[in-house]
């Protein structure tokens, strides 16, 4: 009876785990990714400034790989007073392995220009800035081509396409250059899509919770599983007598002389003309910036020891 | 999208419809108890069998096809169908049954050209019981594609009528246009309207697509952006969001894709009236180093989709490594110059003979677009000029050659993108 009775057990474990997709390094199963990424991921009135939430849907793509991708579709809007109106639109996919997500943004640049399934785009965010672990973009540059402008993103296991378009009421497709402060708002939104993704996968809510002390005063921070450890820039560069702000998708700080800047969903902080690599991408978490703690420490030129269980922070 | 005609009826018509106008007015005025027991159970066109149709709006496609037979059947969930039937197809049976307190009254079936308003057939059944069954004996579909509207009134203790359409093609629908969707044919049939050949139509509905932005007052349509848009390469074969294009539009929206999408929507357009076609992508000789386009090649002027190809500040040259258009199903590989090509990307300024064009090349035994031709052809007027596609490098004796996917044809779902 005991037998059967750990047989049942181990073939109901079984199942279940078959029963569940590994989508990145914790398990997750379809539904759990796809209600994820319609419910979190997706973005929020409000969080691109200017802009209205349309539709959104959450769709599993059998990818030609034999793999499943959970893609987001968004799309965001803007009504002008001309009649005119300038669209986000959105598409993120998680995708089980970063192979993978490559591949997929790397289709998202799929051009004339080049053979399908190599970039098709030349390399860069609209802003120039670093964004995810690659990015790719373009914007109309000759007559005859439509209003509107591309980005793709990669990051891990995470592959986003935006686009900005403008729809004017017309009898032809005008020739019209995107504006900067457009591409900035797109950009912003590619770069909450990760940082809102990463969050998740992260398991942000359930991360432990790290004392850090800066110039004697406490704060808390976030520590993953592999442990890395998340820094709240804003509070940190108070502490520190500096000062840090957010604008639309880029952490700007200041301190000691230094300028740091920060873009959301890079890898990448800028100390002057030195780029700082880290290990995990730069999150925003809605109010507060969060950046990996020893990049963080190097780039403004910290100390960082542990002590009794405490990140201790402070200037060299 | 298109302008659907109402049936415009001559003379004796025109003074009947008159008169049924005026009895549904009175009737309307002052209701009695008859009419509000007076009420269709179906209006069926039981033969012959239509093609079968999707709408085109929802998955699995099994969940998603247009009941049959066509008509009216208010037992459907939706319980007006259209149908879809070859150029020419007579033996038409219409079986109707109505709710009357009457057991007998006058059917009157009315058939016109929805592109052109004009009445094509009319009949009136005297005296015929509430429940029964006609042959609409004389009617044959017009021998050219087009949307034809079906008008039954029946006249017993009132006055009632129900409207119906089917699609008239060339031929039954190709892959993957099998089942045809009834959200495309709307567009294909109009494009295609009065062409009773393959020639004729192909033309038509190339052009139709390439024209379809151009109008005024403004109307949403395809443009173009050198990134494929609208077509999910992640799946094999690639994926064309067809129910997504058509939301777009039915929001006013213009479509922004490139050769991949323009050339896949051509090649579902054409495959959904009866014409078996592919898409092909083509490439050929490229531009070296320290050429700015190197790797690719360098295009005569072209107006893209969307843009006015009656202005020459429209025309430029694109750098492109690859393109694709449309071919028929089994057309010979290139570099053969025995394959018609049709291109709804982009106009060009002149046709093969250096002469003055302004259009999407659609291969036509009026106006020859052969593939080989088309990619790069001296120009015999002007020496050392080039006419076709590719202006630079000059090409090789192998080109085009096939590029990336090859010949092949896309599917179609109606997935959002973004919605």
């Amino acid at each position: 009876m005991k037998v059967w009775l750990i047989v049942s057990f181990v073939f109901v474990a079984i199942c279940g785990l078959v029963g569940l997709k590994q989508l990145g390094g914790q398990t997750m199963s379809e539904e759990q990714a796809m209600k994820m990424m319609k419910e979190f991921v997706a973005l929020a009135p409000g969080e691109v400034p200017g802009f209205e939430t349309g539709r959104r849907a959450v769709e599993r793509v059998n990818t030609k790989w034999g793999v499943v991708s959970i893609d987001l579709l968004q799309r965001l809007y803007r009504k002008e007073t001309d009649g005119s109106e300038v669209h986000i639109k959105i598409w993120a996919s998680l995708l089980p392995d970063r192979d993978t997500a490559y591949k997929v943004a790397v289709l998202f640049t799929t051009s004339q220009r080049a053979p399908i399934g190599q970039p098709g785009m030349p390399e860069g965010s609209w802003s120039g800035l670093p964004l995810g672990e690659k990015a790719w973009s373009m914007v109309p540059k000759q007559i005859g081509e439509a209003p509107v402008a591309h980005l793709s993103v990669w990051d891990d296991r995470l592959a986003v396409g935006i686009s900005v378009e403008y729809q004017r009421p017309s009898r032809w497709v005008e020739f019209v250059p995107i504006n900067r402060s457009d591409l900035e708002l797109g950009e912003l939104a590619a770069r909450l899509i990760l940082a809102k993704a990463n969050l998740v996968l992260l398991g942000w809510r359930e991360l432990p919770t790290v004392r850090l002390v800066v110039n004697g005063k406490d704060l808390e921070g976030k520590k993953t599983k592999e442990g890395a450890v998340f820094v709240p820039v804003q509070a940190l560069l108070k502490e520190l007598g500096g000062r840090a702000e957010r604008k639309l998708g880029v952490i700007w700080a200041s301190w000691g002389g230094k300028k740091v800047v920060m873009p959301i969903g890079a890898r990448v902080l800028l100390v002057g003309k030195e780029k700082v690599a880290l290990r995990l991408p730069i999150l925003w978490d809605g109010r507060e910036g969060w950046v990996e703690g020893e990049g963080i420490a190097k780039g403004l030129g910290l100390a960082m020891r542990w002590e009794r269980g405490r990140l201790v922070l402070a200037k060299r | 999208m298109t302008t659907v005609r109402q049936p415009n009826c001559q003379g004796k018509t025109n003074k009947a419809g008159l008169v049924v106008a005026l009895l549904i007015a009175c009737l309307w005025a002052f209701p009695s108890p008859s009419l509000a027991q007076i009420r269709w159970q179906y209006c069926l066109l039981v033969s012959p069998a239509s093609y079968p149709l999707r709408w085109g709006e929802t998955e699995p496609p099994d969940a998603d096809m247009v009941a049959m037979p066509p008509g009216l059947d208010t037992s459907r969930a939706i319980p007006t169908s259209p149908g879809c039937y070859k150029v020419g197809t007579s033996g038409f049976s219409l079986a109707y049954s109505v709710e009357d307190q009457v057991k007998w009254g006058t059917l009157v079936v009315v058939i016109w050209d929805q592109a052109t308003g004009d009445t094509i057939w009319q009949r009136t059944y005297n005296f015929v019981p509430r429940q029964g069954q006609v042959v609409l004996e004389g009617f044959v579909l017009p021998n050219y594609i087009t949307l034809v509207g079906f008008q039954v009134t029946w006249s017993g203790s009132g006055v009632i009528f129900t409207r119906f359409n089917v699609f008239v093609v060339l031929d039954a629908p190709k892959a993957p246009m099998d089942p045809a969707w009834v959200s495309l044919l709307r567009y294909s049939c109009w494009w295609g309207r009065g062409t009773s050949n393959l020639d004729d139509a192909a033309q038509a509905i190339t052009f139709g697509v390439f024209f379809h932005k151009i109008s005024d007052p403004p109307r949403p349509g395809f443009g173009y952006t050198t990134k494929t848009s609208w077509t999910n390469v992640r799946t094999n074969p690639p994926t064309l969001k067809l129910k997504a294009i058509f939301d777009e539009w039915d929001a006013g929206r213009t479509v922004y894709g490139n050769c991949l999408d323009i050339s896949c929507f051509t090649m579902v357009a054409l495959c959904s009236v009866g014409m078996d076609f592919s898409t092909r992508q083509l490439t050929g000789t490229l531009l070296s180093p320290p050429d700015p386009d190197a790797g690719n090649f360098r295009t005569n002027p072209l107006c893209p989709i969307g843009s006015d190809p009656t202005v020459d500040v429209t025309y430029s040259p694109w750098a492109w490594l690859w393109h694709q258009v449309c071919v028929l199903t089994g057309s010979p590989d290139p570099p053969s110059n025995a394959a018609g090509i049709w291109d709804p990307t982009a106009a060009q300024k002149e046709d093969l003979n250096g002469n003055g064009y302004r259009n999407p090349p659609a291969h036509h035994p009026n106006h020859l677009w052969w593939q080989k031709d088309y990619w790069q052809k001296p120009h015999t007027q002007v020496p050392g000029a080039w006419l076709g596609l590719v202006n630079e490098p000059i090409q090789g004796a192998n080109d085009p050659q096939l590029y990336g996917l090859g010949t092949w044809k896309c599917q179609v779902d109606t997935g959002p993108w973004p919605p």
